[in-house]
Parts: C-alpha cells; sequence; structure tokens
C-alpha cells in the first residue's frame, strides 16, 4: 500500500478502520515509500507482525529469553524506522516552508501566507515529535528548536521569541527572511546528518546538486 | 579489475573530455583539412604527417602514455577525497543567504529560464577559463608551482595525451580551482534564479565546452601549427599560438596562458600572435631532468619543491639572527 489514506479493499462500501485505513505516520511512511528509496511502511508493518507472531506463539507463558531477544530486534527496527519517517517529515516541511518563503517574497497573498503558516505549523509538529522518542536528541534537539523557531517569522520580519510573565507572546525582530531560508536549508542538513533520511521530500538542494553533476567533475590531473 | 581498466580508459568515451574518440577524429580531420588547403600538401603526405612516428612514438610520447595510465589510477584512488564543486556552491549559498538582498533578486523573477540557461551557460565558461588563466599564470612565475608545471611543459613533442603529463599534486590544485570556480558560479545563479538555473548542453556537455572541443582543442598539443586570424587570435587561442607557449625560445617566455579564450592574455598583457616557425624547440631549459624517466618526472619536482622551502628557511633563519642582534 503506497500513499493511500484510505481504500475498499473488499469492496463493501466501507472503509473498515481496522484494516483498510492508514493512520497518521503510517501514511507518512508509505507517501515516502512512493518516491522508491526507502521502504519505511512495509519494514514497520513486518516487524509489528513477526513481533505479534512471538508474543502469540508463546500462549500466555513467559519468554524464553532467544524469544525476548528477537522481539527486542523486532521494536529497535520499528523504533530506528519510525523515527526516520518523523525526520523525513521535518525534512519535507522544511523544504515547503523554504518554497513559501520564495513566494511570499515575490509576490503577497494572503492564500500564500496561509499556507506557508500551516507548513510552518506542520514543521513544528514533527519537530516536537521527534523529540517524544525514548532517547534523549540532546544538541539535536536543541539546534532543530532553534532554527524552527517558536513561530513563523512574519512579513514585518517579527517573530515569536518567547512568551511574558503575563502569557503574552514577545514578538521581536529577531531574523531576516534570507536567514530563516538558510534555517530551513540547514534543518534539512541536519535531518540527512542525524537520522540519514533518504526520501528527501522537497530537497531544497537537489536542484544544485544535479547541476552540479551535469557539469561534471573537475578531479582530473590535466594541463590545458 | 575490468571495471577499473574500464574506469582508467573512460575519458576516451566521456564527450565531457578532450581525449574523447569523437573529438580526436574530428581532430584529424581538421588537421589534414589544414595540411591539404592550406599547407598544399597531397592527402598521402598529409597522412604521414599527421601520424608522424617521430612524434607519436617520441620518447616524451612514450613517457607522456605512462603518465596518463599513472595518473589515471592515482586519480581514482584520490578524486573521493577532493573537495567537490557541490561542497563549495553548498557553502557559498548558504553565505549568500544571510545577505538581505532579496530586493534585488525580486527584480529579476521575470526572467525566461532560457536566457537564465543561456546567461549561465556563458558565465559559468567564461569564468572557469578566466581562473584557468590565473592559475596557469601563476604556474609559471611561482618557483614552488614552476617545480610542478615544469612536468608539462619537459614535453618535447606534443600529442592530445600531453594534456595528462601533469605532476599529480598539479591535478590536485586544478580540482581546487576547478570546484572554486564552478562552485561560486552555481550557487550565485541558484542564488539570484532558483531552480531556473540550467546547463545548455549538446551530448550532456556544456554546449561552449563542446564547441571548444569540436573545434579541434586536441591540436593544441600536436604538431599541426594551425593559426587563426590575427583578430581571432586575440579572442581564441589557437594550436599554433598554445604550441608557441611550449617552445623554448626565450621569446616565447610566459606568453600565451590562455586556455580556450585569448581575451585573457590580451587584458593582461601576455598576447603572442603566432609565427612562421617550421620546426619549433619545445621542452624546458634544465640539463638534469631526463624528460623520459617517470621516476625523475614524479619526483623530481617533490625534491626541488624541498629545496626552495630549505632554502626560504635558512634565510628566514638569517634573518631571524639579523634581527636578534
Amino acid at each position: 500500500m503506497k500513499d493511500m489514506a484510505a481504500v475498499d479493499q473488499n469492496k463493501d462500501g466501507v472503509v473498515d478502520l481496522k484494516s483498510e485505513y492508514n493512520f497518521a505516520h503510517a501514511y507518512y511512511a508509505s507517501s515516502f515509500d512512493k518516491g522508491g528509496k526507502t521502504n519505511y511502511y512495509n519494514t514497520v508493518t513486518q516487524a509489528f507482525l513477526d513481533g505479534r507472531k512471538i508474543i502469540a506463539g508463546a500462549k500466555g507463558e513467559k519468554l524464553s529469553s532467544s524469544e525476548k531477544a528477537a522481539l527486542q530486534g523486532h521494536i529497535a527496527v520499528i523504533n530506528a524506522n519510525w523515527e526516520k519517517v518523523i525526520a523525513e517529515s521535518v525534512f519535507k516541511y522544511a523544504g515547503s516552508v523554504y518554497k513559501d518563503i520564495v513566494k511570499l517574497e515575490e509576490n503577497y497573498s494572503d492564500k500564500a501566507f496561509s499556507t506557508y503558516a500551516k507548513h510552518w505549523g506542520e514543521l513544528k509538529g514533527f519537530a516536537l515529535a521527534l523529540q517524544t522518542g525514548k532517547s534523549n536528541l540532546g544538541e539535536t534537539a536543541v539546534k532543530l528548536n532553534r532554527l524552527t523557531g517558536m513561530g513563523p517569522v512574519l512579513m514585518n520580519a517579527s517573530q515569536v521569541t518567547g512568551v511574558d510573565s503575563a502569557g503574552n507572546y514577545i514578538k521581536e525582530e529577531a531574523q531576516s527572511w534570507g536567514e530563516f531560508k538558510l534555517h530551513m536549508l540547514k534543518i534539512q542538513k541536519l535531518m540527512v546528518e542525524k537520522f540519514g533520511v533518504k526520501a528527501k521530500g522537497n530537497d531544497m538542494l537537489a536542484d544544485m546538486s544535479s547541476l552540479a553533476s551535469k557539469v561534471g567533475s573537475s578531479d582530473s590531473a590535466e594541463n590545458d | 579489475m575490468l571495471e577499473y581498466i574500464g574506469d582508467i580508459f573512460h575519458h576516451f568515451v566521456d564527450p565531457k573530455k578532450r581525449i574523447f574518440l569523437g573529438y580526436l577524429g574530428l581532430s584529424i580531420v581538421i588537421a589534414l583539412l589544414w595540411l591539404v588547403f592550406f599547407k598544399k600538401k597531397g592527402l598521402k603526405s598529409a597522412l604521414f604527417k599527421v601520424f608522424d612516428k617521430k612524434i607519436l612514438l617520441s620518447g616524451s610520447a612514450i613517457s607522456d602514455y605512462k603518465m596518463f595510465l599513472i595518473n589515471r589510477v592515482l586519480m581514482l584512488v584520490l578524486s573521493p577525497y577532493l573537495l567537490t564543486q557541490l561542497a563549495v556552491a553548498t557553502f557559498f549559498y548558504y553565505s549568500l543567504l544571510s545577505i538581505p538582498l532579496s530586493g534585488l533578486i525580486s527584480l529579476l523573477n521575470d526572467t525566461p529560464a532560457i536566457v537564465v540557461a543561456i546567461l549561465f551557460t556563458f558565465v559559468f565558461f567564461t569564468f572557469d577559463d578566466f581562473t584557468k588563466y590565473w592559475v596557469h599564470r601563476w604556474m609559471h612565475k611561482w618557483p614552488v608551482l614552476w617545480a610542478l608545471h615544469k612536468v608539462h611543459h619537459s614535453a618535447e613533442t606534443l600529442n592530445p595525451i600531453t594534456v595528462y603529463r601533469t605532476h599529480p599534486l598539479e591535478g590536485i590544485l586544478f580540482s581546487f580551482r576547478g570546484a572554486f570556480s564552478q562552485g561560486t558560479v552555481i550557487s550565485t545563479f541558484f542564488f539570484i534564479f532558483g531552480d531556473k538555473v540550467d546547463l545548455v548542453t549538446i551530448l550532456g556537455v556544456n554546449f561552449l565546452v563542446f564547441s571548444f572541443h569540436v573545434a579541434g582543442s586536441n591540436l593544441r598539443h600536436s604538431h599541426i601549427d594551425i593559426k587563426y586570424w590575427v583578430w581571432l587570435e586575440k579572442i581564441l587561442i589557437s594550436p599554433a599560438q598554445h604550441q608557441l607557449h611550449h617552445s623554448l625560445d626565450e621569446r616565447h617566455y610566459d606568453k600565451n596562458f590562455g586556455a580556450a579564450l585569448a581575451i585573457w592574455d590580451w587584458i593582461f598583457g601576455s598576447l603572442h600572435h603566432s609565427e612562421d616557425i617550421d620546426n619549433l624547440i619545445l621542452g624546458v631549459e634544465d640539463n638534469d631532468f631526463d624528460p623520459t624517466s617517470i621516476t625523475e618526472l614524479y619526483l623530481k619536482p617533490m625534491k626541488e619543491i624541498s629545496d626552495i622551502a630549505a632554502e626560504s628557511l635558512s634565510s628566514f633563519k638569517s634573518l631571524n639572527k639579523i634581527f636578534k642582534i
């Protein structure tokens, strides 16, 4: 199943939420796999099925140590791939925000601004989700939060930077649009370096790297 | 193993490379046309001249072929560790984004994609050629760099493979130059024009590079002294002009550094037009340098560089003594 939220597989006229619906991250996993570079959806689902088989196979008895180890293996697969799916989403929405800023720089429209705000919200959501896993991301989390910001940079270049003691948002001109775009690229770079994302939706440097390969390299000992 | 052998000889089938068999074939045709129509030779004697054994199988030429093989193996090993133009482009792109220039850029939003592609192709080629001119000039002027570049100039006969008669350290310097010049142009264009940037290509090669090679770039390193009109030799370097660059005659020293374009030599005062010389003597003035010995070609430059370093270190020390006193 690729990039599908719902499908009426048995054609009974209704979507069965237990067997015919992809929830949340599973939907994202399948959408990234569409590019053919990753196989998150099947990997995670298969690990769940294999893990369940071990548990069901014990028939209510205690798991042997080898069964426990095998189960832990499946858990690790789910963990790592699920985290990557979230990192892919962060990567993708950082690219969307970048594109939205370019559009807003060209022409302002209310619609373009609301798309920008929506994409920033998605980015922030996934960036937070990434930090709710079992391991502490440490420095990566600090960088990610600083780059994403507490709110999107607004049209007058102001941005929410904190909350005062009365609970009001503090807005400041903390960074320019150019810097914010740069931060989006840095988020993409961070996702590649720390999580090894591969699907790379909305890769903002993809055009540049394809052009670089088009010109060809100059790593040859030749005298003109 | 077969794969490696394929990699070593890949330049012969890669249209991005000068020694692509298609360009070599065209160069032979151009050379024959020149000899028959301008030098009034018969076809048979023209063929003998083009495939002259004394040139293609000279001691100097044999050492070119050996260096081609050795350098290809060395560069295949080294290339993953060299700086790429993409790394430079990414770095510059990040730096450019921190400059508030969006006002200027929005003025250029309406530029049609085809104009952007033509402009990029042109600027990319010209800037690359410009940096080649300067790096080449420095290779001649600075003793440490000349120690390396001398290897190329030690050739006593020229053939298309002589381009690979290059010390590997010089090859590494050239790869830095390429990464810098290409990376800056790519990132600047992406910063200004975004995803409209493209390269105008033929057979997947920059249209201008392709034209340069089709027009007989291989004849620069050959014994066929094709000359252009005087006005054209101020814009494009003719094969004869580059052959003068290799001449032993002092009058020709430090002339015609250009790669494809002659305009840099013209602007910076190093242009020398082609001359009617029948037997140009090529090589370098250095009696203890055997241009056919592979060991010397690879090791002598290192020895010379360490001598230069030792010398400047000792003069620095004596200078230090003077100041202490």
